[in-house]
């Protein structure tokens, strides 16, 4: 398999905003962890922390809500990727898709929302900065 | 030919100007990034025609900029959240070519070319003391002008910024009466949402370089008497920007005007005195740039140092930010000698004004009223230098021990106590 984290990044975000516009909410809300998880491995990646093909090593072999936890240990301050102490994703699983419709509220969908598009800016940044491979 | 950073920009500015009426000519902006490597890429609002004409074009300008060519071009849909990029305050329009901006991605430096920082009004005249060498006198004429200050019933707030070379602080406190926090405590309390009034109090103590004056000098230092074994953990922490919970981050130089604001609304001062560290550092540069400060350019009459000066202040040259700068620089000759004062000063004051002439002035025969350029001979203009004589008695100065008489004080800094007070509270002092 080729690994493209910032394309698998790109995808799954458009794809994500657009499941959120036909008011598909529990998918939607589950491609917005997905995409915020898969941007910060592209710019782990690009910096070098994790390796660009297969997958990452411990500790960034994780999901959301940790994934947000370990980038941000890692990538801070002046690094112009840094994120804010509290994890917008901090009620995401990767098991919620099996969960019930009604959990998925408007609220919840809009928070993981703005907690991607967050980390898709860090995305384009690396990007413009030539950081991503 | 092998092709150099400062080739490559100009060579992918030209290829993309001609480009601006055939590939280009439907884009709605194009902003050109050059990246951290110094590596070029065109990222077009609305993209391109064809992809031919995308290809065609970058063809061109793998040939103008070598190993300085990032890549063929993106378009707007090529990003996640191009609003970021397209209404990014750090764009800069390219001069004579309207619709094509460039954006430096730079590993640090980014707030010389900055605008100010939003000022929280009102705030008091401020001025900052900057060298681009070191060592040339100038947190001793600080510590003078704080004294002459007070003398004159002002409450002066004294900052030391120089957080790589701590010193003011400790010429105007003694050990016994130093702040419990300082700068660096602000910065890592701050990271974590824990600054508040008490501490904001603490990191003030009282000079008592102001006793026998009805003003008085209050100093925040670096690091206060509290876990100053802490400093260099500190430090490594202050030079920090921090991502905000609901979007947008607090740069470094956010986060020293909020913590000015802070200080000047608690402790109330007449005049705030800056004392920035020397070189081109980025702190130097919120304290020179950003802040709403007159800027005291410390200098020797030295080939070096007007090089220096020149690599500094080209960099606003025809700048809008140049535009703000330029109305808040005072230049100062430093330790005039004590053999030929004359001649030094009068050459000091050659070499500063064909400095300023170059880099932030106006041509004069433009001949506009109004247009920003001097005489030569000009004593309000910023090159002219308000002078420092150098003295052996200076050297050994202990404001606290008060080793200098004040004859000796006013015949080596009258003139700059007088000229800079005069500047910074736009009042004629009672002589």
């Amino acid at each position: 398999m080729a690994t493209n984290f910032c394309h698998a990044a790109q995808r799954t975000f458009r794809d994500a905003a657009i499941l959120e516009k036909a008011d598909r909410l529990a998918s939607a809300d589950h491609l917005f962890g997905l995409a915020a998880e898969c941007a910060l491995k592209a710019i782990l990646a690009g910096l070098g922390v994790i390796p660009r093909q297969g997958k990452p090593p411990k500790p960034y072999d994780v999901h959301m809500p940790k994934i947000w936890e370990q980038f941000s240990a890692y990538v801070s301050g002046r690094s112009d990727y840094s994120l804010p102490a509290e994890n917008p994703f901090e009620v995401w699983q990767i098991d919620h898709r099996y969960e019930a419709d009604e959990t998925f509220t408007v609220a919840r969908v809009q928070k993981h929302k703005a907690g991607a598009r967050r980390v898709a800016e860090l995305l384009d940044r690396a990007l413009l900065r030539g950081q991503v491979p | 030919m092998t092709v150099r950073f400062d080739d490559a920009l100009k060579g992918y500015l030209e290829v993309t100007r001609a480009a601006l009426v055939s590939e280009l000519a439907q884009a709605r902006k194009v902003i050109l990034v050059r990246d951290l490597r110094g590596r070029l890429r065109l990222v077009v609002g609305n993209g391109f025609a064809s992809a031919g004409a995308a290809s065609a074009l970058q063809k061109r300008l793998d040939e103008a900029a070598g190993p300085f060519s990032g890549g063929a071009p993106l378009a707007e849909s090529d990003l996640l959240v191009p609003s970021a990029l397209f209404e990014s305050a750090d764009l800069r329009e390219i001069d004579g070519c309207p619709g094509l901006w460039l954006l430096e991605r730079t590993v640090m430096g980014a707030d010389w070319t900055r605008t100010p920082l939003p000022n929280q009004s009102p705030t008091p005249p401020r001025a900052t003391m900057f060298g681009i060498k070191g060592g040339v006198g100038r947190s001793t004429a600080l510590c003078a002008w704080a004294r002459h200050l007070a003398g004159l019933g002002k409450r002066v707030l004294v900052i030391d910024l120089d957080l790589e070379s701590p010193g003011v602080s400790s010429t105007l406190l003694p050990d016994s009466a130093m702040a419990d926090f300082g700068v660096v405590d602000w910065f890592v309390e701050d990271a974590v949402g824990n600054v508040d009034e008490t501490l904001i109090r603490l990191m003030a103590a009282q000079s008592p370089l102001s006793g026998g004056t009805s003003g008085n000098i209050w100093v925040v230092p670096c690091g206060g008497s509290q876990g100053a074994d802490a400093y260099m953990a500190k430090l490594a922490r202050t030079y920090q920007d921090l991502a905000q919970p609901l979007g947008g981050v607090q740069t470094f130089a956010d986060r020293l005007g909020k913590m000015l604001d802070a200080l000047e609304a608690a402790h109330g001062p007449d005049v705030v005195l800056l004392d920035s560290r020397a070189g081109l550092h980025d702190l130097a540069a919120v304290t020179m740039a950003r802040l709403d400060a007159t800027v005291f350019l410390f200098a020797v009459g030295t080939r070096q140092t007007w090089n220096a000066y020149r690599l500094l202040l080209s960099q606003w040259t025809g700048t809008a930010v140049g535009v703000e700068v330029r109305e808040r620089l005072k230049m100062v000759a430093a330790q005039i000698p004590e053999e030929g004062r004359e001649d030094y000063l009068r050459r000091f004051e050659l070499d500063s004004y064909d400095l300023l002439r170059d880099t932030m002035y106006e041509p004069s025969n433009l001949g506009e009223v109004g247009a920003f350029s001097f005489d030569v001979k000009d004593t309000q203009a910023p090159h002219y230098p308000l002078p420092v004589y150098w003295s052996r008695p200076l050297q050994d100065w202990n404001p606290l021990a008060q080793v200098v008489s004040a004859q000796q004080l006013d015949a080596a800094l009258g003139d700059f106590l007088r000229g800079a007070t005069d500047l910074v509270l736009n009042v004629a002092e009672d002589l």
